[in-house]
């Protein structure tokens, strides 16, 4: 049974303008995410995936703009709010986790201090209950000494813990969707699997819609219900995460699979191309320079979703002629 | 190739970095050419024309000796604007090497290099100028001295922060790896990195030294009569303020329209080359 | 003989953070000897904080050690006036994890990678971008890339950009500190297969540092855990990395991510 989707995206174009020429690093980008689910985007950098997250919450940079598309969060076009509307959404229903936590707090002011002042700028509650919420929500991210941890300062804390105070200052103010953006690049292995342990706690606890975006297949394929591959601007494949483990169809996604390591010492045989720009301007296949198995047909290819089963759509000519057969 | 782009484009953005050009170029110019610009010899005195109003012969008047105001005007800015720039640009001789020295090569010399740094500027810099001068004697270059000496020690320590800034990076510590000796190092790494903040550190703070230098001379301190200088120049009509304040107020204007022009031009080239954080003005 | 010995290494920090407080230390490395031979990658895995990075310092001479002998092809690294230094920092190379950082974004790539050339051989122009052009075919770029700027490149084509100026002088060993840690999952296998073939073709020794156990695996030869400036373990054959037993070994296997969907 399908819910109703708290947050969709739609047709998602966007436009960067630098001094030499206008760039689309997005381009027909549409997908949902439900309460309680995992939606994860997977994609090396220069895909797109990280403007698509910032323009939800109108925080692209000054050079970028939506030309076309719609975000509806419930029933509100994010795309059309004021800018204090907006305000309204940011942190309350829809916060984000960025990469790196040690630029995200202010080096020289206490964990308490950013977690009191958070809290209260969106509930009106007194500086004592925010504390005992504060000490709550980092026990809950399985924090040792909370009490401890809010006296100290930023630096102090290790990139891991930092950023589980980050996600529990998130939490503490509820949100409905949370959006990830490489939560757990700067960490080291260790603490990795540790903040996602929390994210899919948090998303059992609360019933948060999560987008989960990452270059690592590994780390979304831990957590997601669903995946959005992107390259070059496109979502090349979406599927539920099972059933784009099991079948695999665009060559980007293999390639992904392919190049997981685990613990093996065989030499993995990968030599596609590194992308030089994945911009295109014409509006043809974004991986045909790099695919294994382009030939005429891809040229013409509209570049339009084939649906290979019901939730599995590929982005791909050959994938079209393999149904057909 | 990037970098001029991006200054062409912030060049037609930024409407006041063009106007602020204009007037510093035109100052240029006047200082260039005032022999050719000035319709009088500045320092002929002629007492019978004293205190004259605006004239065809004296488009501005005359001041109490007689002198043509308009031409002492253009001939100040050869003052004022030549003995800025002589002054700034003995004190970017002096504090560029020092700073980068003690910025790159760290340790007990940068320790020393600080130490002095914070003695000097504990005390008020334009007192201590102010000071110096009465201590060596009125003049243009001993005036030009004090102040080098007391306002490179600011400048060589803001470089010094640059330096650190640019030290931690890492292409630096690859160069040492590398076997790339110390001084081509600090050639080729570091000064290209820190030269474009000099620049509009020097641009922002210029008008500062020119109202310094004005601020000397009005106090009677710096440059000497007869040569024409705008604070001198104000100085010489204080007893005649009452009944002819423009006497005071052309050079007056003279000197705010320059150090407007270089702040704003500072300011404009700071945003242009995208620098976040330079440091402020010299008093 | 062995390429690298590290002595009982030492090296302590003083931290100062206010005048009232008592100066506190931290032993960033203690007490460290290590082994590498000729043509051996051997990979320092540990947390942040463990030491390795400061490891990294001491062997290419930018920190000296308050203790022990760093002895790299037989001479004291720590103990050499500057002409013997500069001898043999030829052979002694670095690629940092940072790709974009170790790049001055003022020079070309020719320039960037002729940078360690000039300072040992006078060439003439042409020689240089010579050398310059097959170093970049070397490590899969295209020749015309020489008069390009940094700012031109993606992180994984910049570190081939870092990797070529570490490779230009023919060094014995190169330290590699993270060197693959900030790319994205498809290039560092590229970046890493880059590696053991410039190993083998160049008979280089590599002394891997990483947070990732998955990455060391796969290059290196043998490993030592490090935790709070010491080794708390080694391992000469890789075959037997499951058998691993101190607890931070433990805690480094047990993070690696499953390759397939493991819905918690």
């Amino acid at each position: 049974m399908r819910q109703q989707p708290i947050l969709t995206v739609n047709n998602l174009n966007i436009s960067v303008s630098t001094p030499l020429a206008v760039a689309q690093p997005v381009r027909e980008v549409s997908f949902t995410l439900q309460s309680g689910k995992v939606l994860g985007i997977v994609g090396e950098s220069g895909s797109g995936k990280t403007l698509t997250c910032l323009s939800i919450l109108s925080l692209l940079p000054e050079n970028a703009k939506v030309e076309l598309g719609n975000i509806n969060f419930r029933n509100q076009n994010l795309l059309e709010c004021s800018e204090e509307e907006i305000r309204q959404v940011r942190g309350k229903e829809i916060a984000i986790i960025m990469q790196n936590p040690m630029i995200a707090f202010n080096p020289v002011r206490t964990i308490e201090s950013h977690f009191i002042e958070t809290i209260r700028t969106h509930l009106p509650i007194t500086k004592r209950q925010a504390k005992i919420m504060a000490v709550e929500y980092l026990e809950k991210m399985d924090l040792p000494n909370p009490r401890t941890v809010l006296k100290q300062y930023p630096f102090q804390l290790s990139g891991g813990m930092l950023q589980r105070v980050m996600i529990a200052i998130t939490m503490s103010l509820n949100p409905s969707i949370i959006i990830a953006d490489e939560p757990t690049t700067a960490l080291d292995a260790t603490n990795q699997l540790q903040v996602l342990q929390q994210l899919d706690k948090l998303k059992k606890e609360y019933n948060t819609g999560i987008l989960l975006v990452s270059h690592d297949l590994r780390v979304v394929a831990q957590l997601a219900d669903e995946v959005a591959v992107m390259y070059g601007g496109y979502i090349v494949e979406q599927a539920p995460v099972l059933e784009l483990y099991n079948h695999p169809k665009h060559p980007y996604t293999r390639v992904l699979f392919e190049s997981r390591f685990g613990l093996t010492r065989k030499k993995i045989q990968n030599d596609s191309p590194s992308s030089t720009s994945s911009i295109n301007k014409e509006n043809k296949c974004p991986y045909l320079d790099r695919c294994e198995d382009a030939d005429h047909t891809c040229t013409n290819y509209n570049l339009e979703f084939v649906e290979f089963q019901k939730d599995h759509l590929v982005r791909c000519v050959k994938v079209l002629e393999s149904i057909g057969d | 190739m990037k970098l001029k782009i991006k200054m062409r484009r912030m060049l037609l953005k930024h409407k006041l970095m063009i106007i602020s050009s204009i007037i510093i170029l035109g100052m240029i110019g006047l200082a260039l050419f005032a022999s050719f610009l000035a319709p009088n010899d500045p320092n002929f005195v002629d007492i019978a024309q004293k205190l004259q109003g605006p004239s065809s012969q004296f488009p501005l008047g005359t001041d109490h000796l007689g002198r043509c105001i308009l031409s002492r005007l253009i001939f100040g800015t050869q003052t004022s604007l030549g003995t800025a720039i002589l002054v700034m640009g003995l004190m970017m001789f002096i504090s560029i090497p020092l700073g980068i020295f003690a910025g790159f090569i760290g340790g007990k010399v940068d320790y020393l290099f600080m130490r002095i740094c914070d003695t000097l500027m504990a005390f008020p810099s334009f007192l201590l100028s102010l000071a110096l001068v009465g201590i060596l004697g009125p003049g243009l270059f001993n005036l030009i001295l004090a102040m080098v000496l007391v306002q490179w020690v600011y400048y060589a320590r803001v470089i010094r922060g640059m330096v650190l800034g640019v030290k931690e990076q890492n292409f630096i510590v690859a160069a040492k790896v590398c076997g790339t000796p110390k001084f081509i190092i600090i050639m080729k790494h570091i000064l290209p990195a820190i030269i474009s903040q000099v620049v509009v550190l020097v641009f922002m703070d210029i008008g500062g030294v020119i109202l310094a230098i004005s601020s000397l001379s009005f106090l009677g301190l710096g440059i000497q009569p007869p040569e024409a200088e705008w604070g001198m120049m104000i100085n010489d009509s204080k007893p005649f303020f009452r009944n002819y304040p423009s006497l005071m107020l052309y050079p007056g204007i003279m000197i705010f329209i320059v150090v407007i022009a270089f702040n704003l031009f500072g300011e404009a080239l700071k945003d242009a080359l995208d620098i976040k954080r330079v440091g402020g003005g010299v008093e | 003989m062995s390429i690298l010995v590290l002595k009982n290494i030492k090296k302590t920090y003083l931290l100062r953070n206010s005048v009232f407080e008592k100066r506190k230390s931290i032993e960033a490395v203690k007490n460290i000897s290590l082994t590498l031979e000729h043509g051996v990658c051997l990979g320092i895995v540990g947390e942040s904080g463990s030491g390795k990075s400061t490891l990294g310092k001491i062997i290419l001479g930018l920190e000296k050690p308050d203790q022990g002998e760093v002895c790299f092809l037989g001479k004291n690294l720590h103990n050499l006036n500057s002409k013997e230094l500069k001898e043999l920092r030829q052979n002694l190379q670095v690629v940092f994890q940072d790709c974009y950082s170790a790049v001055n974004p003022r020079l070309t790539i020719g320039e960037i990678i002729a940078e360690p050339i000039r300072n040992y051989k006078r060439l003439s122009s042409v020689e240089e971008e010579n050398q310059v052009q097959q170093l970049l075919k070397k490590v899969g770029l295209s020749p015309e890339d020489v008069h390009k700027y940094p700012s031109q490149f993606s992180g994984g084509q910049l570190q081939r950009i870092n990797i070529a100026r570490a490779i230009a002088l023919k060094p014995k060993l190169i330290i590699l500190d993270e060197a693959v840690s900030a790319l994205d999952a498809l290039v560092q296998i590229q970046i890493l297969n880059l590696l053991a073939q410039l190993k083998e073709e160049f008979q280089l020794s590599y002394l891997f540092i990483s947070h990732d156990i998955q990455a060391v695996n796969y290059i290196a030869d043998c490993l030592v855990v490090m935790h709070q400036g010491e080794v708390v373990e080694s391992l000469d054959d890789m075959e037997q990395l499951e058998q691993l037993e101190h607890p931070v070994s433990k805690k480094l296997l047990s993070s690696i991510l499953p390759p397939f969907p493991k819905l918690f």
